[in-house]
């Protein structure tokens, strides 16, 4: 089994004299057997990098390989992939059993063969007993089921995933996430997820690739994406709830580093500020790590707003000289619209270019 | 799985170079699929009009073709025989009272159809019968009842309203046959409307009368508020539509009367064909061709200002 | 509904009287539909069954059994009415076949394949509404004469084809629109070409529309006059509807509870095809083609 190589990847669109760069230089490999999460915002390029990948979509500039395999100018039909589509796209006029064998049909497998292998690909889906009903009778998730075992009885070189789950439930998707990774283990292809939703890019795979306005932001393992991320874009886009920001200024780097954030300073040990002395930075913090002190003289002061109570926690919004900033307080924790200070965990301080938005330290 | 996809395994086509030629292969993939349309179009329109006012210029007898070039006599003939003016103005009247009458039952029919619960199937299987039944049934069925020889229609009118004699032909005689055929054309024709306008009105959201009932608007409020401002537009097309339909209907006509009694219902269709085949001048029917086509073209152009058909494409999903 | 407002119906009537008179009038309305519409194909169908003496000399609203009689239906028997019927048969069914072809190959093209010119060739297609049999019918003589195509069967499916093409083109075309891209790019993920796509995946989808089409063809073919009366002038080839009313002209003896059953005989295709396909029909309509 090959892996995937993007390298360069550029697709521009022209429309009535407009150049849209959809995806802008984009380098990206998936090993063998490796599943890389590709996620952004709507219409960051997530989609189109896909489709170039799947061969719907012809790149601008750039190449794609699989393995030792130059497939840029290949047709789709021949780069032998395997594709869930946001629509799921199973064909309304044929069974289950039509769907799943349809690739195979086209590849001349006799029909003994197919029915074998779709039975064998049902088993592992769990939905043997729903092999001679139309797509129609069929409830989302199975849907979903129908649509994977379609690519896993292909055995496919890569297998593409264009946001399968977006239009299924919470609960549906929850339940669907191990069996994709489950089918996707069975092949053990590398795998291209493409989403929106920052839970799926968390929960499946083995690489997160943060994708804004065409271009790449960070490429790594998810848990590094969370804890390290490597731009402000990043960190506020992973995460729920999001990192809150807030402008500050480094006064003076020497050995430890001063910070002032608004009229409240902070010391704190951190390498990498040298050279920064004096200049405005972003603070981000992700909203678990600021705690709420009664006195608002303790920390940056903060207007309560209200409280979203969850359960397990509460998310408190409060209003500062930074804009509403959203804290997560005890489950008991209630504000009552009172004067409060917001006391950062210093260790878990992320800074950033005010500009740029890259992280320093 | 991979050495079975490798480099070496090609598709057996012949390989053509498009990324050499000037024209992209979809470009050309994509005129290939409307080209069938496009050669029954030629075939069918461009060659037959080219065709007509070619031979409007000459002096050509119908079944002897020989070709006598006649400039632009056939077409001062064609303006100065008087049957051409009073054709003109009996297929103006024809087309007019036809499209009225044909409107009014239409628009009637389609209303009654999109509000009715029970029995829409039986009233729709109706409704499409009269679309689909031949001119020529209607025309023998109508033929029957209005003859003097135990014609139900016919006895009726002589009978009972006294409209004419008891042995009078209505469709023979002058005080008839127009009406007649105004009438018998609407009971076939008017369905047209009902199916245009039908789409329309299924289109048109409940929730807007919903609102306005929440409103306080009576049904005519209703109507006259929202059904109708959203049938305007396909009205208009259907107007038109239907009035160079039965400008150049001659089907139901010649079969019926033959343009008789006289040349009481002699439209300008009518007129065409007998030139060709009664008084055997092709070249002459060539002419009232073309002086027909002219006012076609000038629908056209009056259709298109109305039915755009790019906007009609965006509103296809 | 029944909050005591004043009146705000029309004609000074409360909303539910206005109801009231509505319902009454939809109810009147359809039975005047049905009756004026199902009328002349029941008289037709019972003078069909009535002997042809008593057609002639009176007016009778019913076949009693003194009068009942099968035997108009030996029309169908004579050898050219045979020809007439069979012609319109061939006819029909070339001007099926050639209209579905291409129009689902131009449908699709329009849908899913960018070229130039398609917008204006959109327009160009809606112009074939305003095609005139008669004005096309006169010159198209001549020029199916010079390449002989006069008095032939195929000549006259070209022509019926041709006008059928606005309709058909732009329902398939609309039709195709409806049905997601993604699943031909499934079809091409599972290693189907474009061709084997289309055939797999758009072809069986089209069926209600495919279906329509059909019926619009069959009805237009069914229908045609002109075009016949024009293109086939020998009378022993031509189609019905030309053919009927020339042999009204010329046969000895053609009486018309003959021509009852005969036009019976006719109606019954369309009436069944409108009766059982209707669900197609509505559907082809609605995507508001026409």
């Amino acid at each position: 089994m090959p892996d995937i190589e993007i390298r360069n990847l550029t697709k521009v669109y022209e429309e009535s004299g407009n150049r849209i760069v959809a995806v802008d230089d984009v380098d990206l490999t998936i090993e063998d057997d490796e599943f890389v999460t590709l996620v952004g915002p709507s219409g960051c390029g997530k989609t189109t990098t896909l489709r170039c990948v799947a061969g719907l979509n012809k790149p601008t500039s750039g190449t794609i390989t699989f393995g030792d395999r130059d497939v840029t100018e290949k047709p789709v039909q021949e780069r032998n992939i395997a594709l869930l589509f946001q629509d799921i796209a199973l064909y309304p006029h044929m069974s289950v059993l039509e769907n799943m064998a349809y690739g195979l049909k086209i590849s001349g497998f006799s029909r003994e063969e197919r029915v074998a292998r779709v039975e064998e690909a049902a088993e592992l889906l769990q939905i043997t007993d729903q092999l001679e009903k139309m797509p129609a009778d069929l409830s989302g998730g199975q849907q979903q089921r129908v649509a994977l075992g379609r690519s896993l009885v292909r055995d496919p070189e890569v297998f593409l995933f264009d946001e399968p789950m977006s239009d299924l439930d919470a609960k549906l998707k929850a339940e669907l996430r191990p069996v994709i990774e489950k089918v996707t283990d069975e092949i053990g292809c590398p795998t291209l997820y493409v989403t929106h939703d920052q839970e799926e890019a968390m929960t499946m795979s083995d690489r997160v690739a943060v994708i804004n306005d065409g271009k790449l932001e960070q490429v790594a393992p998810p848990k590094e994406i969370y804890d390290e991320p490597e731009s402000q874009f990043v960190s506020q886009f992973i995460g729920q709830p999001s990192t809150q920001f807030f402008d500050g200024n480094v006064r003076a780097v020497n050995g430890t580093a001063e910070l002032a954030v608004g009229s409240y300073d902070y010391e704190f040990a951190r390498d990498g500020l040298e050279g920064w002395a004096g200049d405005d930075v972003r603070v981000g913090l992700r909203p678990q790590y600021i705690r709420v002190n009664d006195d608002p003289a303790a920390g940056i002061p903060a207007t309560h707003l209200l409280d979203e109570p969850l359960g397990d926690a509460t998310h408190s919004f409060f209003d500062t000289e930074f804009g509403e900033i959203v804290v997560v307080t005890d489950p008991d924790f209630e504000g009552n619209g009172e004067q409060y200070g917001l006391v950062f965990q210093d260790e878990y301080i992320q800074l950033f270019d005010a500009d740029s938005g890259v992280r320093i330290a | 799985m991979a050495s079975e996809t490798g480099e070496s395994i090609r598709p057996g086509r012949a390989y053509i170079p498009w990324d050499d030629l000037p024209v992209k292969r979809e470009t050309v993939a994509g005129i290939g699929t409307v080209l069938p349309v496009i050669v029954l179009y030629v075939l069918i329109a461009v060659l037959p009009i080219a065709f007509a006012f070619w031979a409007s210029l000459h002096e050509i007898h119908t079944l002897n073709p020989e070709w006598q070039w006649a400039g632009l006599a056939n077409y001062r003939e064609v303006l100065n025989i008087s049957t051409f003016w009073g054709s003109l103005w009996r297929g103006i009247v024809y087309m007019v009272g036809s499209t009225l009458l044909q409107l009014g039952v239409g628009l009637w029919m389609a209303l009654v159809l999109n509000r009715i619960t029970r029995g829409q199937k039986l009233l729709t299987a109706v409704v499409f019968t009269a679309y689909l039944i031949p001119t020529i049934i209607v025309s023998l069925v109508a033929l029957r009842v209005f003859d003097p020889l135990g014609g139900v229609f016919q006895m009726m009118g002589a009978e009972w309203f006294g409209l004419w004699g008891a042995q009078t032909a209505p469709l023979g005689s002058r005080d008839w046959a127009m009406r007649l055929l105004i009438l018998i054309g609407t009971w076939k024709f008017a369905v047209f409307v009902t199916i245009f306008t039908l789409a329309q009105l299924r289109a048109i959201p409940d929730r807007f009368y919903e609102a306005a009932k929440v409103c306080g608007a009576n049904r005519w409020q209703m109507f006259r508020d929202i059904t109708l401002p959203r049938l305007m537009g396909i009205v208009l097309v259907v107007v038109l539509l239907r009035s160079v339909f039965m400008f150049n209907k001659f089907d139901i006509i010649w079969q019926l009367t033959e343009g008789g009694p006289g040349n009481a219902t002699t439209t300008l269709p009518v007129l065409a064909y007998k030139t060709v085949y009664t008084d055997q001048a092709y070249g002459l029917a060539n002419a009232i061709s073309v002086v027909m086509f002219l006012f076609l073209l000038a629908s056209a152009i009056i259709y298109f200002k109305l039915f755009n058909p790019s906007e009609e494409v965006e509103t296809t999903t | 509904m029944s909050q005591s407002e004043p009146p705000g119906g029309v004609f000074g009537l409360s909303y539910d009287g206005e109801t009231r008179v509505i319902e009454a009038l939809k109810l009147i309305s359809t039975a005047i539909i049905v009756l004026v519409g199902a009328w002349p194909i029941y008289w037709m169908t019972q003078l069909a069954f009535t002997e042809y003496e008593a057609v002639e000399d009176s007016v009778t609203a019913f076949p009693t059994p003194d009068i009942f009689t099968l035997g108009n239906f030996t029309v169908l028997t004579q050898p050219e009415m045979y020809t007439y019927m069979f012609n319109t048969v061939v006819v029909a069914i070339g001007t099926i076949v050639t209209v579905v072809l291409v129009s689902l190959l131009a449908g699709y093209g329009l849908a899913r394949l960018e070229f130039p010119q398609k917008e204006n060739f959109a327009r160009i297609l809606l112009v074939g509404y305003l095609f005139s049999p008669i004005v096309i019918g006169i010159p198209l003589y001549q020029i199916w004469q010079n390449i002989g195509l006069l008095g032939t069967r195929f000549g006259l499916i070209i022509a019926l084809s041709a006008i059928s093409m606005p309709f058909a083109v732009w329902l398939m075309w609309k039709y195709i629109m409806t049905i997601p891209e993604a699943h031909e790019e499934a079809a091409w993920v599972d290693g189907a070409s474009r061709w084997r796509g289309f055939r797999d995946v758009i072809i069986p989808q089209c069926r209600p529309a495919i279906i329509a089409a059909a019926l619009f063809a069959f009805a237009l073919a069914w229908n045609d006059f002109t075009f016949a009366q024009i293109l086939l002038p020998q009378t022993d080839t031509t189609t019905f509807a030309p053919g009927i009313l020339r042999a009204m002209g010329q046969a000895q003896f053609l009486p018309d509870a003959y021509l009852m059953a005969i036009s019976l005989a006719m109606t019954l295709p369309p009436l069944l095809f409108a009766y059982f396909m209707q669900s197609y029909l509505l559907k082809g309509f609605q995507v508001r083609a026409l």
